[in-house]
């Protein structure tokens, strides 16, 4: 299947170049004078975060467009960002308490961003499980672009509750209206970590879009429901 | 007067290990998956 | 259209009314709560304002649940859904009486639960503004949950997908209610929950359309 093998490729080279920044990032990298040698978490929480947070966006935009045009190709792209956006959430959410305890003292705090970005790990799990819930097709496409919708409109909400309150988590220091803060001897390494982890995103998506079609394929041949 | 750098290494090697697992753990999903539709 | 949604709602006040157990079984929570709050802990170690407003939020939520899980219960049992849908009536009209329904049931329990825990607890909360809070964050998790309980309405495992589903949604303005409850009973300036509410406001403006617009995709075949 043409699809699944490019996915297949697609994400052997982005995890080859994973091990490339992990190598860069841990060995030829400064390190952070203040935190040590933890802070270099953050060249893999941060993208995989920004992804967790991108892919739900991409769901919400894929299910409202599948909701005007019934394309069911829209339907599989959504699930399948949906699925990779639950494992980069997953990804943050067990890096970032790694990366709490020794800066922070504590693995973790119902701290704003922690606690939403717990939330949008819950919101993508709801979405999983109502995805898994509902046999017929046609419901379980609808449904699911509505809870798409929804947890796409919850982003903005996380967004401005962690800069509306303050917080132990530290202020975003990349992405923010002014100039990042970093030298560039970091914000290269982060920079291609952020390229590498858009390739996974690609390779996993599709993948996970051809696993969708083969699924349906068996589905109309009467096979069982894989 | 000079702070030291706190030693957090074994922290550092922890985010990267799990990291790895997952991403690859789920790689691994994808192809078993896959394999188990192609079969039939 | 309004007319409409009156009238759906009113349906379902009415069933509700007259099978009367969910209000009982909230009443009973509220009291329950509110005894094994106050009686788990040291009262000279945690203060009633320490306490009150987990209590409050506790009892809403729980009330509010309750209430989305029933209401389409009480739908699906009839099979009164397909009835409604055959009416000539508008989507977004069932959508508004099943809202409306729900925001009269949980309001009732708020209604009961305020003065009690002001009663049990010796604490100010018959505040004006701290009603406008617990409005907005009621009306927050109520429309989501009327938009969600007519979909897991449908699936296998309804009572448990509900709450799961709705909490991510739901934690969102209760955080805020509660932290602006915090500041209020301590008798914080209102300047200090300005953005909270603006926050709940804003949240409940964009959710109610949202539902409005999506309910339809939830109910059609």
């Amino acid at each position: 299947m043409n699809m699944l093998r490019a996915g297949r490729w697609i994400t052997f080279i982005a995890l080859l170049l994973l091990a490339g920044v992990y190598v860069r990032a841990l060995a030829f990298t400064p390190v952070e004078a203040m935190q040590g040698l933890a802070q270099k978490i953050f060249y893999v929480h941060v993208p995989a975060a920004i992804w967790a947070e991108t892919a739900m966006v991409l769901v919400g935009l894929a299910s409202a467009v599948y909701l005007f045009t019934k394309d069911p190709r829209l339907d599989r792209f959504a699930a399948a960002s949906a699925e990779v956006g639950t494992v980069f959430c997953a990804t943050v959410l067990t890096t970032g308490p790694i990366w709490g305890k020794p800066i922070w003292g504590t693995w973790w705090t119902w701290d704003a961003r922690l606690t939403l970005t717990l939330f949008l790990f819950l919101i993508y799990v709801g979405y999983l499980l109502l995805r898994g819930a509902v046999t017929d097709p046609g419901m379980r496409a609808r449904f699911a672009a509505v809870l798409g919708i929804c947890g796409m409109c919850e982003v903005p909400f996380i967004h401005l509750s962690v800069f509306m309150f303050p917080t132990l988590h530290p202020m975003p220091i990349v992405l923010k209206p002014s100039a990042p803060s970093l030298p560039w001897s970091m914000l290269s390494t982060w920079l291609m970590s952020l390229g590498v982890f858009t390739l996974l995103y690609v390779g996993f998506v599709v993948q996970r879009y051809a696993l969708s079609y083969l699924r349906e394929q068996l589905e109309t041949v009467g096979g069982s429901h894989a | 007067m000079l702070s030291d750098t706190p030693q957090n290494g074994g922290y550092m090697i922890a985010a990267y290990v799990v990291a790895a697992v997952i991403l690859l753990g789920y790689t691994l999903s994808l192809y078993l998956r896959a394999r188990r539709s192609l079969r039939p | 259209m309004l007319r409409h949604a009156w009238a759906v709602a009113a349906k379902d006040l009415l069933v509700e009314f007259r099978s009367r157990t969910a209000i009982l079984s909230v009443a009973v929570f509220v009291v329950l709560v509110l005894v094994v709050f106050n009686f788990g802990r040291d009262p000279t170690a945690v203060s009633n304002i320490d306490l009150a407003p987990s209590i409050l939020w506790v009892t809403f939520t729980f009330a509010a649940i309750l209430a989305l899980n029933r209401a389409f219960q009480i739908e699906l049992e009839n099979q009164a859904l397909e009835g409604l849908l055959l009416a000539p009536i508008d989507r977004g009209s069932i959508y508004l009486g099943k809202l409306i329904a729900n925001l009269l049931f949980v309001v009732t329990i708020e209604v009961i639960g305020l003065p009690l825990v002001a009663l049990f607890f010796n604490v100010q909360v018959l505040l004006a503004p701290l009603v406008l809070v617990i409005a907005l964050a009621t009306v927050g998790f109520v429309a989501v949950g009327t938009l969600f309980s007519a979909m897991t309405v449908r699936t296998r495992f309804a009572e448990l997908l509900l709450p799961v589903l709705l909490l991510p949604f739901m934690i969102l303005p209760l955080t805020w209610a509660v932290q602006a409850t915090v500041r209020l009973l301590a008798a914080r300036p209102l300047s200090e929950i300005a953005g909270w509410l603006n926050m709940l406001a804003v949240y409940d403006i964009v959710f109610l359309a949202l539902a409005l617009l999506l309910f339809s995709a939830t109910v059609t075949e």
